[in-house]
């Protein structure tokens, strides 16, 4: 492995400014609640309005409603949502990875029907992937898809869906035979099918995005069926590198780093070296990430160098936060009348999830393991 | 010598706590935002909030090996009961040679200077747990230079509600001109603040052996890859990590509580508070981990050990601020070497 060190062009430039500047007038200071990276609140009429700018689904064809951009492109524009804590929640997965999912894997009427909506950020999308007893063992999944007449029919329970709720559309993954790797199917599932229960799961911080699906007897016709029977797991794993290399996977806290910093340089005697390692590592981070986009965008799947980046910067997220709680020199409150600090008091709840979504540190370590001795 | 633990109290305080703090009696108390009435009332007739207080002043005597014990158990169970500020105020009272007060009591002025003047408080008192249930008030306070008692009825204030992370109730007391009780104190209010340094450390100890229990026996039960994911070597790690944070945590509380009651002590609580508030932070994140998704649930009893965590590790003084006064130590001492190998007895430092 080895990542090359690559800068943003002039035009890339020009479209980080673009962004900046329609923000600034968007979202204005104090106008929208403030989120953590990716976990940013659900408005789906911000969602609407930064598609509308050409910002979701940037990379899909133009024919179906997007841009024909670069991952890059799309790196740019959403660090700066990132950094402002902006309200990506309603569209956030759907245009990391089921955008760019149907693309690769679909039929000419899927990519009609679905990837217009994604791109004008209509569509939310969640990943139906965890079952009760099968997280890091995903190939362990028993929810089941039977062929019928016409379609499938579906039995299970599929738990830890964030934002079910509010999703429009669920990209299951299921089982369609015994066969361990080979038995398994993804399908786009309507969130309104007959049959089909979400129920909120209250989190830490006593938000309602997690849920739990249950299908009973659920029946989508065969034309959901995203790519071939028994491909979901290799499709699954090709999405692998565009949700763990990004950004998001290191910019949870940018909202609150950014006002911190703007505090201890107020503060006589501050504690300069702490501030001085982090923002090297913030840095370090952004360029590796940028490599990755490239890679994407020169056709290869870059899977280890994701896995590689998001378990080291989710550690560095949780790290940001634990010394952001130490200098506000007592537990932030998660009443307060100050934004940052509620945010903050979030933050030290949801801390620890950072490194466990999308795969635990503890399977990515094998993941890059396994990696670097095939690559040797 | 060596500061052990009466073992039949440790058991028999275990068993209370088990018994009587369910996840269930938890999550009611946060709910409602108060604590848990009824373990209080059976705690009461047990005499257990009383330990710690000399019995010439209404208390239940015992050492602060005892009491520490009684608050670490406590926090094992993630006890919505106001113990540790109940002690502090009655440990207060006593001090000032007050007659004893009926509880549950909580405590103040332990961050901020609060100034009475003659036998009226006015002031705003931050974060005060419980307020709303306790029968009264005990403030650590100033009247004319000296360290006082100030004790305020709930009656004479008005509260402004706030909860805390861990959803215990932190209320702002406002006291306007409010009458208040107030009697000289026979120790100062350094010897006030080490005490609560050393229970919040008990706390946080506690909570880290519960963390450590539950991750180890949620990992024997959780199955992936068809074994128990306690045996995976990487769980196993956070499994030995938690051990680690919760043995270390329990010597320090206990050698602190031992240094404290003979005399001094600070550099022992200062360097306890710093260890468990650090073992605390770093097994909530292995506890967090081990556990996946479903740790990160309300339904599921990590969440009261780890928001509690989070609320306890700053309580009254920050991590950093506490670090900093360990360092303080370091740099007057002879030599590092010697300041953590100091032997203590009666009084001498040798
Ligand atoms: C905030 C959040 C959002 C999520 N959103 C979604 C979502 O939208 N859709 C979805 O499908 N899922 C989602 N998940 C679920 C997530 O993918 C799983 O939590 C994750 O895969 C781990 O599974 P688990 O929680 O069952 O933990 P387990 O697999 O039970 O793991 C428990 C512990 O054992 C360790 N372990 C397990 N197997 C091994 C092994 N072979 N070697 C070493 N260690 C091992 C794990 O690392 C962990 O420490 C979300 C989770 C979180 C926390």
């Amino acid at each position: 492995m080895r990542l090359t060190a690559t800068e943003l062009s002039p035009a890339e430039r020009a479209l980080k400014q673009e962004v900046r500047e329609w923000l600034d007038e968007r979202l204005p200071e104090g106008s929208y609640p403030l989120g953590l990276g990716m976990g940013g609140a659900v408005d789906p009429e911000f969602s609407r309005d930064l598609g509308a700018q050409g910002w979701i689904g940037m990379s899909l064809p133009s024919e179906y409603g997007g841009h024909g951009r670069t991952a890059v492109d799309r790196l740019v524009v959403v660090e700066e949502l990132l950094a402002r804590g902006a309200p990506v929640g309603y569209h956030w997965i759907a245009d990391r990875q089921f955008g760019p999912g149907i693309a690769a894997n679909g039929t000419e009427w899927q990519k009609e029907t679905f990837l217009p909506g994604i791109a004008s950020g209509e569509y939310s999308f969640s990943i139906g992937m965890s079952e009760p007893d099968s997280g890091s063992d995903l190939a362990s999944v028993r929810t089941r898809a039977e062929q019928v007449d016409g379609g499938w029919r579906i039995n299970g329970t599929k738990i830890w869906t964030t934002g079910a709720y509010t999703a429009t559309h669920i990209v299951a993954l299921l089982r369609t035979s015994e066969d361990r790797h080979r038995g398994m199917t993804q399908f786009i599932i309507d969130r309104h099918t007959p049959g089909l229960t979400v129920s909120p799961i209250e989190f830490i911080d006593g938000t309602k995005d997690f849920c739990e699906l249950s299908f009973v007897d659920v029946f989508v016709p065969d034309d959901r069926r995203l790519g071939e029977v028994g491909a979901g797991w290799s499709q699954n794993t090709g999405e692998l590198a565009l949700e763990r290399g990004g950004v998001d996977r290191w910019m949870s806290v940018m909202a609150l780093l950014d006002r911190w910093v703007r505090q201890e340089a107020q503060r006589p005697g501050g504690h300069a070296a702490e501030l001085g390692a982090l923002t090297a590592r913030a840095w370090a981070f952004r360029g590796m990430s940028l490599a990755v986009a490239r890679m994407v965008d020169a056709g290869q799947y870059p899977v280890t160098e994701a896995a590689l980046i998001k378990e080291m910067a989710t550690r560095f997220e949780q790290d940001c936060t634990d010394l952001m709680v130490r200098r506000w020199g007592r537990t932030p409150r998660p009443d307060s009348d100050d934004p940052y600090e509620r945010l903050l008091a979030t933050a030290v709840q949801v801390a620890p999830a950072w490194t466990i979504r999308g795969g635990t540190n503890e399977i990515l370590r094998s993941v890059i393991s396994k990696g670097l001795r095939k690559n040797a | 010598m060596t500061h052990e633990v009466d073992p039949d109290l440790r058991d028999m305080l275990e068993d209370f706590f088990a018994t009587e703090v369910t996840p269930v009696v938890v999550e009611e108390a946060e709910r409602a935002g108060t604590y848990a009435a009824d373990v209080w009332k059976k705690a009461e007739s047990l005499d257990l909030p009383w330990i710690g207080i000399d019995e010439e002043c209404g208390g239940a005597g015992g050492s602060l090996a005892d009491l520490v014990t009684l608050v670490a158990e406590a926090a094992r169970r993630a006890t919505p009961a106001p113990f540790v500020e109940h002690h502090l105020a009655a440990w207060l009272v006593a001090q000032a040679g007050l007659d004893r007060i009926e509880g549950p009591l909580t405590v103040s002025g332990l961050t901020e200077t609060v100034e009475v003047s003659g036998d009226r408080l006015t002031a705003t008192l931050p974060e005060v747990a419980f307020a709303g249930d306790a029968s009264a008030v005990v403030v650590l306070a100033k009247s004319e230079g000296a360290d006082v008692v100030a004790v305020l009825r709930p009656a004479g204030a008005t509260l402004e509600p706030h909860a805390d992370i861990d959803g215990t109730p932190v209320p702002t007391v406002v006291a306007s001109d409010a009458p208040v009780v107030v009697a000289p104190l026979s120790v100062t209010a350094e010897d006030v603040r080490r005490r609560a340094l050393l229970l919040r450390s008990a706390v946080l100890a506690g909570l880290t052996r519960a963390m450590f229990e539950l991750t180890q026996s949620y990992t024997a039960e959780r199955h992936q890859f068809g074994k128990p994911v306690g045996s995976f070597q990487s769980v196993q790690l956070h499994v030995v990590t938690l051990a680690q944070a919760a043995e270390m945590s329990q010597v320090c509380v206990d050698r602190a509580a031992g240094a404290l009651s003979i005399g001094g002590g600070e550099f022992e609580v200062l360097a306890t508070a710093a260890v468990t508030a650090q073992n605390a932070v770093q097994g909530a994140r292995s506890a967090h981990q081990a556990h996946g998704a479903i740790g990160m649930t309300r339904e599921y009893a990590l969440q009261f050990l780890t928001r509690r965590v989070q609320t306890w590790r700053q309580r009254w003084q920050s991590q950093s601020d506490v670090e900093d006064a360990v360092a303080g130590w370091a740099l007057e001492a002879p030599s590092l070497s010697g300041l953590i190998a100091r032997h203590r007895e009666e009084g001498v430092v040798a």
